[in-house]
Formats: structure tokens, C-alpha cells, sequence
């Protein structure tokens, strides 16, 4: 057993997944959106940052901001544009948003090419936590996605904005009846959906390479993030994204990381049979 | 009722405006990438440069059709005459296919700046597998090879990328009755049909690269040689991924390596497997330099490696990667990795190594490069002298039926870009370490953008770098 590599590489990759799947857990705990194209904002926000930096000339930083306001955007324009005609049926959602993301693909494949594409990192070097060797760029990821986590969370948690998501998602109907306009609460919960998937697959897609098909991958592991969460539960996600990379890391070096994709495969079946609330989340009818 | 059909109208036009807006971005981009084609430029690199600049008129041997070096690429066409259709089949937006598509191209614009094949000038024709990537499916390549012989009425078939698309291709092949000059593929089962059923399967030919028996060979015997030149380095981590030809070819090396000198140090002494496509790569890495490791006997096939080498170079693992990478015998491979190639040594055939082995292979290289702004990967050659066997073997033949040509086309015996060109009884090309015996391999070190050295075999080799971290 490997210890400190899989203290370290599963606390890493955890962060990151937690910022991935907290979007996906927002959009459905709030405005009830089961997002299947979660994981395209993943992939466009590498793409984006691709772009800017390795086209526009826009330094790494400025490249970031602008996958995280793009992706924003795009959040609100999928929203108004495709989500909310259908809003009140969840399977034409999961349909819809499942046609955007292959659209997606398709259209990023046309202009990139198939093949995935690389960006610099935007901070370089090693350092050696506990003696295991890894990229800075990784550690800034985690540490960013922490960060932003935490800041979404205080959002949701503590200010006025934060007080008309969660009465949303308790019941939208009545928040209406209160003066509060879910329509306007769905639609900055979508664009926050969308922001901070952006900024994880920017963060990460340095180290991973950004593809088209990279938004499948999300979104399963998304999906596995908040059913073992509990959907809509943001400390459910939170912990469960660890979980999840936990489970993937000891699996990739104790048994072959031939496995590691099955996860979170693994953990959705699970979930769903043994809890299907998830471990923080409210029982779902 | 009025508000909602009004709300559902204003839904209606900003999903047409996104709609809109994506497909204008996407045209934006598109058109960017187009403009900016390497094929649409005329400039030479600095490497194609230094490829011998002989541009004097060259014979292909034996074929009696021959190179030239014209100054522009066009297509030739004729008036009255029925032309000759080779089709190209393959992953025509990747990197593969595109080479595949080029190389044709350049052989068929020669061959009909010189009267054609029979008086009658070669065409080619076009459909697309995406068999690049994975997630497609075998189907898409069939449904392109009956598109390519039904509808475009190919003659010849040339093309082909991944082993299981072509082994189903090549199950086609007793319905089409088309000669199927494979570019691509190079697992030995493709072959081993010829032989086992030889009237059916006899259609099938594997031009490039040398069938991966033949990869193993070179690459076993570079290992050789450069334990001779390097004989502190004996711990090898084999990584390779996990499909169908690195399964096959790991016992290989399990029990050769050993027999050279080499520990093997990847787990169980076999094979550290990782999933095709896979795009992090920090576990295997730290394996890698937890085992103490030297070297790492790299086997991939996909673009993955493009990740695992940047995650190689950017964490500084003391171990070389050398063995065979696909990916990276791309040209695009240095920016792909934004530089993290540097040392990587890679399997290629000898016509790739950017130092030409006859006056065909600078030819080719030069024209190549002048024409498309970039350098050939295997795909390309093989393209240009798929081009040229058929070509020879229409012209001996005097007919297209692919049937006639099937003798004609197991009596190859031409010179190209990468040594002497035969078939055996699998109809695979031979290999042979003597280029001009059979087609020959190479091992080359990524050492700058868009060059790559020599390091093996021998008679062309130059000191290979180890990385400074090592």
C-alpha cells in the first residue's frame, strides 16, 4: 500500500471533482434540472481556455476568468434556450440536455479536430508533499477548487441570494408566492452550474488534456459525486467527491488503473440499490 | 394561455439565437483552422530544408513510372478519358488520415503528370472511418467502405488506422472483390487470414507500417544496441495500454529483454496496462519512479501518450520512454506536448526519420513537405507507394479488375521512402533491417520542434540524449 501517494493524489483529485460536481448537485437541488450536458461546460471551459491562451495571446490567468465568464453565459443561454421550454418534464430535460452535449462534441470536434488538445500550465514546477512528487498546477487546482467551493457554499449559505436558492429549492412554488423569481434563482444557478465546471475542466484540462468526448467522463463522475451525495446536498458532494477519487486512486495502484474508469460506474449502482437518498441527501419521491 | 404561448414564442427564438450563435463560432473557427492549414501554404519547414534538395527527375524501380518534382500540387483531369478511382479510406479529419489523403495525393499528381496508368489518369476519392477515435464504431468503417466501392466506384482501396476497423474492413472483402492497401493497421491477425483462407482474403495487403511482429523485432533489437551503448541502464518499467497488440506483443519483450541484460521492473514483471484513452497519468508515473526504473518501454496506439509524456517530462521521472508511440510520430506531437517530447525515442519506419534513405525517400520528403508544410508521418508513405503498387500493378496487369491485379500486386518488388517493398504470404510488407532488402525500421529521438534523430540503427545512428534529470 502506497499510503502517501494515495493520501495525496486522492486529496487532489478530490478537490477538483468536488468543484465538478457541485454545479451538477446545484442545478438539480434548486431549479430540479437533471443536467446530462453538465460535463460539456467541463469541456468547453478547457477548450475556452485553450483558445485564449494558446491562440489569443491572453495570458493564463485572464484565459481562466474568461472560461469561467463564457461558461457562465453559456449556463444561462442553455438554460433560456433549451431547458426552460421543457423545464416541467424531466425526461424531455434529460433528453435535451443530453442532445446538447453530443451537439457539443460534435461542433468542437469540427472546429479542434478529434484529438485532444494541451495548454501550458498556468503556474509550473514540482513540489513533493509527503514526498510524492506532483505538478504545481495540480496543487493550485485543488487549492482553487477549494476555494471556489468554499465561496459558492458561503453564497448559498449566508447572503440574501444564498437564502432565495434554498428557498427555491425547498419549494419553488411557495418562494414565488414570497416575491422570489425562481426563473431568475434557476437561471444564475444554471450559470454557476455552468462557471464552476468551466473552471474545473480549465484547471485541469492542463493536466489532462481537453478532448470532445472529455465531457462523458464528467459527467459520470459528477453524476456518481451527487448520487452518493445525496442530490442537492452540498456537503453530501463535497464529501462524496473524495469518496469518489479516493476509491478511484486505491483502485488505480492496488489494483490496475485499467479499473479506475468502473468507479464511479460502480459507486451510481451502489448508491442507487443500498441509498438512494445518498448519505447527506433529502429522500427523493 | 397568451403569456405562456408568448413566453414559449421568446424560448423558441433564443434557442434559434444560440443555435445560430454556436454554428457562427464554430464557422469562425472552423474557416481560422482551415485558413491556416499547413496544405494551404507553400513554405517550406527549416527541417524540410535540410532533407536532401536533389529535385532531379528519379525513376521508381522497376515500376517504369516516375517521381517528379513538379512546382505545383493540382489536380490533373482529362477530358474523354475514363479515369482510374483509388479510393482512400480512413480518419480523413485526423492526423492520420489527412497523411494517408496527401500522400496519395502527391504519388497520383506525379503518375498523371506522366501520362497516367493505362492512358487513363488516377482519381482519388474520399470517405471518412473517424476510426481515430476510439469511441466510433466498427460499423462507421464499414459503412464508409461500402460507400467507397458502391457509390464512388473505387478500384483500389487505400487507407485503414485501427486494427479492429480493418479486420472487419478485410471481412468485406470477398463481397467487394477491391485490392485494400493498408496504411495503417499492423496487427498480424490481419495477415494471418490471408493465409488462412487465402481465396477469400487474398484482397488484403499491409503496406505500412511492418506488422507489429515485425515492430517488436526492431524494437527488441534497438533495445539490444542500446544496452551495448548505454549498459548502465538495465531497469525497464514496460507501460503500455491496454489493448489487443501490446497484449500480444509484451510476452515478446518479457522474454527478450531479460535475455539482453534488462530487469524488468513494472509489476509482476510484465506489463503496467492503463485503459486506451486514458488522460491522467500521475499513478503510473509515480509507479514508474517508485520502481526505480530507467527506462520506460512505452506502447501506446492513442493519443493518450500525448498526456502521459507532458506528465513524464513535467514531473522529471528518471526513466527514457523509448518504444513505439503513434501519436508521437506525428509532426504535431513537439506542440501537442508543448515541448515535453524532447527525449522521447519512438519505433518509425526508416523513411520518417527526416534523413532519407534513397533519392525516392528525399523526393518524397521534399515534396511532401514543400507542398503541405508539414512532415510525413508512416500513413503518408504508405499512401504514396500503395499508390504507386497499384498503379504498377494496373499498369502490368492491363485491367482494373481486382481480382487480375492480385498476382501482380504479391509480385511488388519497388524501392520507396522506407526500402524495398515486398509482400509475403500474409501480404504483409516484408521487414528487414537492411533497407535495401526489405522495409526497414528506425528509432528516433525527439530533439527539437519538428526534428527528430536518429538513434538506430547503427549505420544512421547518432548519440542518444538523456534528459538532465536522469
Amino acid at each position: 500500500m502506497v499510503l502517501p501517494e494515495i493520501f495525496v493524489f486522492g486529496g487532489l483529485l478530490g478537490a477538483v471533482y468536488a468543484l465538478l460536481s457541485l454545479g451538477f448537485s446545484l442545478s438539480y437541488g434548486v431549479a430540479r434540472i437533471l443536467n446530462l450536458a453538465h460535463g460539456s461546460f467541463y469541456m468547453i471551459g478547457g477548450y475556452v481556455y485553450y483558445v485564449f491562451l494558446t491562440l489569443s495571446g491572453v495570458n493564463s490567468v485572464g484565459s481562466l476568468l474568461l472560461a469561467v465568464a463564457l461558461t457562465f453565459l453559456l449556463g444561462i443561454a442553455l438554460y433560456l434556450g433549451l431547458v426552460r421550454p421543457v423545464r416541467t418534464a424531466p425526461v424531455r430535460v434529460l433528453l435535451i440536455t443530453l442532445s446538447a452535449a453530443i451537439v457539443a462534441q460534435e461542433v468542437v470536434s469540427l472546429a479542434f479536430g478529434d484529438r485532444g488538445v494541451g495548454a501550458s500550465f498556468i503556474i509550473g514546477g514540482i513540489s513533493a508533499p509527503f514526498g510524492v512528487v506532483v505538478e504545481n498546477q495540480r496543487i493550485l487546482a485543488a487549492g482553487v477548487s477549494l476555494a471556489m467551493f468554499l465561496c459558492v457554499w458561503l453564497l448559498i449559505r449566508f447572503t440574501k441570494l444564498g437564502r432565495a436558492v434554498r428557498a427555491v429549492a425547498q419549494d419553488a412554488e411557495a418562494a414565488s408566492l414570497m416575491g422570489i423569481n425562481d426563473t431568475r434563482i434557476s437561471l444564475i444557478t444554471l450559470g454557476l452550474s455552468g462557471a464552476t465546471a468551466g473552471l474545473a475542466g480549465a484547471l485541469l484540462g492542463p493536466l489532462t488534456g481537453i478532448s470532445p468526448d472529455a465531457w462523458l467522463n464528467a459527467t459520470v463522475v459528477a453524476f456518481a459525486v451527487v448520487i452518493l451525495g445525496g442530490l442537492g446536498s452540498i456537503p453530501g458532494t463535497f464529501l462524496a467527491a473524495f469518496l469518489v477519487s479516493y476509491s478511484q486512486i486505491v483502485v488505480a495502484f492496488e489494483v490496475s488503473s485499467s479499473y479506475e474508469i468502473i468507479v464511479p460506474l460502480a459507486v451510481i449502482a451502489v448508491a442507487v440499490l443500498v441509498r438512494p437518498k445518498g448519505l447527506l441527501g433529502r429522500v427523493e419521491e | 394561455m397568451l403569456t405562456r404561448r408568448s413566453g414559449m414564442a421568446r424560448s423558441a427564438a433564443i434557442a434559434v439565437l444560440v443555435v445560430i450563435v454556436i454554428a457562427a463560432v464554430a464557422g469562425v473557427v472552423s474557416y481560422y483552422y482551415v485558413s491556416t492549414a499547413p496544405a494551404s501554404t507553400s513554405t517550406s519547414t527549416s527541417t524540410a530544408t535540410s532533407v536532401s534538395t536533389s529535385t532531379s527527375t528519379q525513376t521508381v524501380t522497376s515500376t517504369g513510372i516516375s517521381t517528379v518534382t513538379s512546382t505545383s500540387i493540382k489536380t490533373i483531369t482529362s477530358t474523354g478519358v475514363q479515369p482510374i478511382t483509388f479510393g482512400i479510406l480512413g480518419p480523413l479529419t485526423d492526423v492520420t488520415g489527412i497523411d494517408e489523403k496527401e500522400g496519395a495525393q502527391l504519388a497520383v499528381t506525379e503518375i498523371n503528370a506522366h501520362g497516367g496508368v493505362l492512358g487513363r489518369p488516377l482519381q482519388l476519392v474520399y470517405e471518412d472511418t473517424q476510426e481515430a477515435d476510439p469511441t466510433i464504431p466498427v460499423s462507421t468503417g464499414l459503412a464508409a467502405m461500402n460507400r467507397i466501392v458502391t457509390v464512388d466506384h473505387a478500384q483500389v482501396i487505400i487507407g485503414g488506422e485501427r486494427s479492429d476497423v480493418v479486420l472487419a474492413e478485410e471481412q468485406q472483402l470477398p463481397k467487394y472483390k477491391v485490392p485494400f492497401l493498408d496504411t495503417g493497421a499492423a496487427d498480424t491477425s490481419l495477415g494471418q487470414q490471408v493465409i488462412a483462407n487465402y481465396s477469400l482474403y487474398k484482397y488484403f495487403f499491409m503496406v505500412s507500417p511492418v506488422n507489429s511482429t515485425s515492430l517488436a523485432t526492431g524494437l527488441i533489437s534497438y533495445y539490444g544496441y542500446f544496452h551495448y551503448v548505454e549498459p548502465n541502464y538495465t531497469k525497464v518499467y514496460i507501460l503500455a495500454e491496454d489493448i489487443a497488440v501490446w497484449h500480444a506483443l509484451v510476452p515478446v519483450l518479457q522474454y527478450y529483454l531479460p535475455k539482453l541484460g534488462f530487469t524488468i521492473v513494472s509489476p509482476g514483471g510484465g506489463a503496467d496496462f492503463f485503459p486506451y484513452g486514458s488522460t491522467d497519468f500521475t499513478t503510473q508515473m509515480s509507479n514508474v519512479r517508485s520502481s526505480g526504473a530507467q527506462v520506460i518501454c512505452l506502447l501506446a496506439a492513442g493519443q493518450d501518450s500525448v498526456q502521459l509524456i507532458q506528465t513524464w517530462a513535467n514531473l522529471k521521472v528518471p526513466a527514457i520512454p523509448m518504444g513505439i508511440d503513434v501519436a508521437a510520430e506525428s509532426p504535431t506531437f513537439w506542440g501537442q506536448t508543448s515541448g515535453a517530447a524532447k527525449y522521447e525515442t519512438i519505433e518509425v519506419g526508416i523513411g520518417d526519420t527526416g534523413s532519407p534513405i534513397n533519392t525516392i525517400g528525399a523526393n518524397f520528403y521534399q515534396n511532401y513537405s514543400r507542398y503541405y508544410n508539414t512532415l510525413p508521418i508512416y500513413t503518408a508513405d504508405g499512401a504514396y507507394e500503395s499508390v504507386y503498387i497499384a498503379a504498377q500493378a494496373i499498369e502490368k496487369a492491363g485491367t482494373t479488375n481486382g481480382t487480375a491485379l492480385i498476382p501482380y500486386i504479391e509480385k511488388t518488388n519497388m524501392t520507396g521512402p522506407d526500402g524495398v517493398v515486398t509482400f509475403d504470404r500474409s501480404h504483409n510488407v516484408v521487414y528487414n533491417p537492411d533497407y535495401t532488402k526489405g522495409a526497414a525500421l528506425s528509432m528516433v529521438q525527439w530533439t527539437a520542434f519538428n526534428t527528430y534523430t536518429p538513434v538506430w540503427p547503427p549505420t544512421v545512428a547518432k548519440p542518444i540524449a538523456l534528459p538532465p534529470w536522469m
